[in-house]
Parts: C-alpha cells; structure tokens; sequence
C-alpha cells in the first residue's frame, strides 16, 4: 500500500517534507514513526487524515500521516 | 449621576453615536464614576467609545457591551501573553486578568511586547497591567506576579470567562487545561517555536486538548533548539484573540478540538482534529 508521510518543522531536519512510502498492508502508524527513526520525545502528535491517530492503529492504502514535533514556547 | 441621567447627557454629547473620551471625562468627573462604569453605561444605552469605531462594523454596540463586561484570563505574559493582553484590550474586553511570576530581562527584547529598557526589571504582569491604563484605560487589569499551580486556580480563573493559555511548558499547559476542564472554562491554547506555532481550542467541559497536553508532559520543545523571534508571537497570539473573541461573542466554533500549525518559514499551515 502507499502511505503518504508529511512531516513538520524540525522534523523535516535530514528527512524529507512530503514521501510517498510503500509499505506492507495494515502496517501501524508506530511502525512508520520507527521507520523514520523518530524517537516518541520528537513527536507531540500524529493526524492520519487530519485526525489524532493511535500509535498502533493500522494504516490503510493512501492514508496521509501527518507527524509534528512538541511546540511548548510562549 | 444615574443612568437615565447619564443617557440624556450621551444624547446631548453623541456624535453620529460616538462617545469621545473627553465627554467620557466630563461624564466621570460630574457622576463620581469611573471611565469603566461610564462606559459601560453608554454602551447599555446604544452609544459607542469612540475608540472602538473602527470595530463598529465587525462587533454591534451589543457585541461591545459583552465584551466590556466580559473577563479573559492570560495565563504567561511573556511573548503571546504581552501580544495577546494588548489585542483583547484593543478589542474593548473590559476585565483581564494576568499571571506571571518574571520580571522583564534582556533575552525578552527580541520579542515580548511590553519589554522595553525602560521596563527591564520590572514584574511582567504588572507591566502589562500598567501599559493597559495607557492603551485602553476602560479595561480593567488584575495582576498577579506569580506562576500558575493547580491549587490556586480557582482564585487566579475564578472570574475569567475564557482562559489564554500563553504558558512556556507543558507541564503548566497541561495543568492549566485540567484546570479549565473542571471550572468549566473554555481553554485557548497557543504555543511558539522557532518559525512555528500551534494554535488550539478546548470548549468548556472537554478535556480534549488537556488529554493530548498530558500525552506532552516532559518533552523538550523544539523552541529549546530554535529560540523564538519577534513574528511567531504575534502571529499565533492573532488566532487565541480572534479565538477568544468568537467564544465571548458566542459564535459557534469551527475551532474545538483542533489544532492549527504553522510554518512561516516554508508557508505550511495545517489543521487535524484530536477528538
């Protein structure tokens, strides 16, 4: 299945913006996350469609997953 | 001065409906009152401070009452809190509430609104309350120089209608959001790194964006590698004003729920929703 990944501010930093990765079926969005070599410090929240996603909830063909780094400034 | 008194005195002074500060002066100075009371009884009677003339055709003389008599809490005066103060008391909120425990120190220059060399020093909170008396003297400040804890919420939030998250850990924000969840307060919550920032809505009684915040806890920010500049501040305070305006107006809110980010360096905005 293809999964599309976009990732946000500095987690773009010797990754990428937007991939199109090709992934065995019903692999979880933790798997993806391992892939990319994202430690779960580096993550505050993941979307997939534009929802908060379960870390172990299974991907489905074309999901977009959407990861983002913990933004905590004021 | 009573009020009908005053009424016919706005009748004799109006000018296409406008209230100028020197008539609200004279109305002071003749009835005892302060220029909030004033105020707010020209608003009751159809007239409008001349200062918000130019909200006239976003917010009705009835929108501005509310927001003379409704109370915002901004939870953090640093880079949002500074911002987002000024913004609301622009609006004509007439009661804000401000907590910080710092005072203003050189590495706030590059971006915290009220941080001057004059102010270096001074407690941020009751800087903020002092430059309110000069930038809309009919909103009234309470200021509170010290840091947000769970125990003291309901002394601190008490009278707030909404809540300006505008604190710079997570721990804190996911403090402050479990506090708003349980006195049923409507919880905005923004926060900035670098050229990022993220911008959130929990309605009175959710628990959704307190439940993600916990999930936060201990994570480092991305603004400890980045810093922060001067436009991500006002540019994420802009969506928690415009936020807490829409919930003090009482518009319904395609904001609940979600979260907004932005990258201003590569111009990459997007929404998810966490319920």
């Amino acid at each position: 299945m293809h999964i599309i990944v976009k990732l946000f501010a500095t987690l773009r930093n010797g990754r990428f913006e937007q991939d199109v990765l090709h992934l065995a079926d019903g692999v979880s969005v933790q798997h993806v996350v391992d892939m990319l070599s994202i430690r779960s410090d580096e993550a505050a929240i993941i979307f997939v469609n534009g929802r908060h996603a379960d870390p172990e909830a299974p991907l489905s063909d074309g999901d977009t997953l959407s990861i983002f780094p913990p933004i905590g400034g004021g | 001065m009573d009020r009908s008194t005053l009424t016919a005195f706005f009748g004799v002074h109006a000018v296409d409906g406008l209230i100028s500060l020197a008539v609200a002066e004279q109305a002071m100075m003749a009835g005892g009152l302060s220029l909030h009371e004033v105020e707010d009884a020209a608003l009751a009677a159809g007239y409008l401070p001349r200062r918000y003339e130019r909200n006239r055709n976003l917010f009705s003389v009835e929108d501005q009452l509310r927001l003379h008599r409704s109370c915002v809490a901004v939870v953090g005066c640093g880079g949002l809190g500074g911002h987002a103060a000024e913004m609301l008391a622009r609006c004509g909120v007439g009661h804000l509430i401000c907590i910080d425990p710092d005072s203003f120190a050189e590495h706030n220059l590059n971006r915290q609104r009220f941080c001057t060399i004059s102010s270096l020093g001074l407690p941020k909170a009751d800087a903020i309350a002092e430059e309110m008396r000069n930038i809309n003297p009919s909103t009234q400040v309470i200021a509170h120089v010290e840091a947000f804890r769970l125990n003291r919420a309901a002394d601190l939030l008490g009278p707030a209608d909404v809540i300006v998250d505008a604190l710079d850990s997570f721990d804190a924000r996911a403090e402050l959001a479990a506090a708003c969840r349980a006195l049923g307060r409507p919880f905005v919550h923004g926060a900035i790194g670098g050229w990022h920032g993220q911008f959130g809505m929990q309605a009175a009684g959710s628990s959704v964006l307190e439940q993600w915040l916990g999930t936060c806890r201990g994570k480092s920010g991305i603004e400890e590698q980045l810093g922060n500049p001067s436009f991500t501040p006002p540019f994420i305070a802009s969506l928690q004003v415009a936020g807490a305006i829409r919930i003090l107006l009482g518009k319904d809110d395609m904001a609940w729920g979600k979260v907004f980010f932005c990258d201003l360096r590569q111009m990459a905005f997007d929404t998810g929703s966490l319920g």
